[in-house]
């Protein structure tokens, strides 16, 4: 699970990246985002906390720093859940499987080279430290496959 | 002038000067943080803020954040003012605040006189949890020696005010909430830093703050005392991902003053949820609720069994990594339980559906913290 407070130009940007790449590149499977509600179901945010755009002279604190920023710092709680950490390669069950795996962790290794995916990239690289690489474990995931219609949607990997 | 913490006869290991590396390190640290999003308003202001409050009746909570004219709060209603009016009359004649020998015991003891004449205000009217319910319960603030900087891993130590609840009254040894399993009482929950300007209070007051959050990653706000020693003036500061929020100098010795001091406290007070305390309903530092359906109505408790990725700060992101390890309810291959959902649930799940916890399950998730005081 991952939490984080990103702030309100970025909501759900996120969200909509994870899905996209849901176990493609390295990453590790998605599952769900959602934001963290209150006791009154009223979405998280530190927006009580905050002046008004138009009041920011009016209620800044010069205590750190006389000048005031250009606009206040919102942001909301936003939970992600993926899905398996992943495998040793030695945990492979079919030369298919290991070199799917394999062609994953190039692109994802590229990918994280240039700093995209982050952290869930980080996570899968962190496990690599143990073990060779990030291989995406048994059960149903969700694939996309450009070249056949067919082929979209869910995969059992272990059966391939 | 409140003498010194040496001269109240408290440890003074610390090294409160700024000679010491550690600890410039975190004041710059915390000012880099914070940087210029420091904001103060009015005490009442402050006070809507930390009431506890809940939307109007014909506000519908949405994806749409609700804003401060949206809510009903506590502090606006008529028995709260009658509770304050209590409070002032048993504060202003608080003789022991203008004695000249006002030092950090007198303002520990003055700050606990505080919330006990709140809650003996609060028992007199209807309309607020008993006291038993309430977050303060068996409040108070005494002066121990807590680490310089725990999230650095300091082992130096320093005299603070601190207030909080169960204290065991043996030992001088505070901690950050996660007392060793031999001595649980003695959690911190509520710094007071006393300083003799607002910006050394101020930066002293965000390393506690971080240490809080680092306890309990997921929490929404933190809130600290900082008291002025030549103005005599209290602030509570709200730190929260966006910056720090304080409300305006409140003096001890003015009449005026100790109205405020007595709103703000009745406000802390009349607390009784995790939420009013800026915990997050759904999820503490051990255990999480999680959507079990696209509905927002049923969801699985789960563990948090490890942190993978942490990146402390006092403001931004504060991204969180951690493993999940389900309590109850699986899919038969062991999967989380809403793995099978439909696209359309999951897509309710993107935009922020609502997840309502419980009562009795968040009683129990958050009995079980151990960070949670």
């Amino acid at each position: 699970m991952k939490t984080s407070w990103p702030d309100t130009s970025h909501r759900g940007k996120e969200a909509a990246m994870y899905h996209a790449s849901s176990g493609l590149f390295g990453t590790v499977p998605y599952i769900c985002s959602y934001e963290g509600v209150g006791e009154h179901r009223q979405v998280i945010s530190n927006i009580l906390f905050l002046p008004r755009d138009g009041d920011i002279a009016k209620y800044h604190w010069p205590i750190f720093s006389s000048d005031p920023p250009e606009k206040p710092d919102l942001r909301t709680l936003w939970f992600t859940i993926c899905g398996v950490e992943g495998q040793s390669l030695v945990e492979a069950t079919s030369p298919r499987q290991l070199s799917r795996a394999w062609v994953h962790f190039v692109l994802g290794a590229s990918v994280g080279a240039l700093r995209c995916f982050l952290p869930l990239i980080y996570v899968s690289h962190r496990v690599a430290v143990d073990v060779p690489v990030w291989v995406p474990a048994g059960g149903r995931q969700h694939w996309k496959c450009s070249h056949d219609d067919k082929c979209c949607g869910e995969e059992d990997i272990r059966d391939t | 002038m409140m003498p010194t913490s040496s001269s109240c006869g408290c440890s003074d290991r610390d090294d409160s000067s700024d000679s010491s590396p550690i600890q410039s390190e975190s004041k710059n640290d915390a000012m880099y943080e914070i940087a210029n999003h420091t904001w103060q308003f009015p005490s009442l202001e402050i006070a809507r803020m930390l009431s506890p409050k809940k939307p109007k009746p014909h506000i519908e909570p949405t994806v749409e954040l609700l804003l401060q004219h949206q809510y009903d709060y506590v502090v606006d209603k008529p028995a709260f003012q009658n509770a304050l009016e209590d409070v002032v009359t048993r504060l202003v004649n608080d003789a022991s605040l203008t004695s000249q020998s006002f030092n950090l015991h007198d303002l520990a003891a003055f700050l606990t006189r505080c919330v006990e004449a709140c809650h003996d205000a609060l028992d007199n009217q209807r309309d607020f949890p008993l006291r038993q319910d309430r977050w303060c319960r068996n409040f108070q603030f005494t002066v121990r020696d807590v680490p310089v900087d725990r999230f650095r891993k300091s082992v130096r130590r320093k005299s603070l005010i601190i207030g909080g609840r169960r204290f065991s009254g043996g030992g001088d040894e505070m901690f950050y909430g996660d007392s060793p399993e031999d001595r649980p009482a003695n959690r911190l929950t509520l710094p007071v830093e006393a300083e003799g300007s607002w910006q050394e209070t101020t930066s002293r007051a965000c390393g506690d703050a971080r240490c809080l959050f680092d306890l309990n990653k997921i929490r929404s706000s933190v809130l600290i005392l900082a008291f002025n020693r030549d103005e005599r003036a209290l602030r509570f500061l709200i730190f929260h991902h966006g910056g720090l929020t304080a409300s305006e100098p409140c003096n001890v010795t003015t009449p005026g003053g100790l109205r405020e001091i007595a709103r703000l406290f009745l406000v802390l007070t009349s607390w009784s949820t995790p939420g009013d305390a800026g915990f997050v309903p759904s999820c503490t530092d051990a255990m999480c609720a999680l959507p079990a359906d696209g509905l927002g109505k049923d969801y699985a408790l789960a563990a948090l069994d490890g942190v993978l990725s942490w990146s402390p700060r006092l403001r931004g992101r504060m991204t969180l990594v951690s493993h999940l390890r389900l309590l109850q309810g699986s899919s038969e291959k062991g999967g989380l339980p809403w793995a099978k959902c439909s696209d359309d649930a999951l897509t309710l799940l993107q935009i922020g559906r609502p997840l309502v916890v419980h009562n009795t399950v968040k009683s129990t998730m958050f009995s079980q913290s151990k960070s949670f005081a």
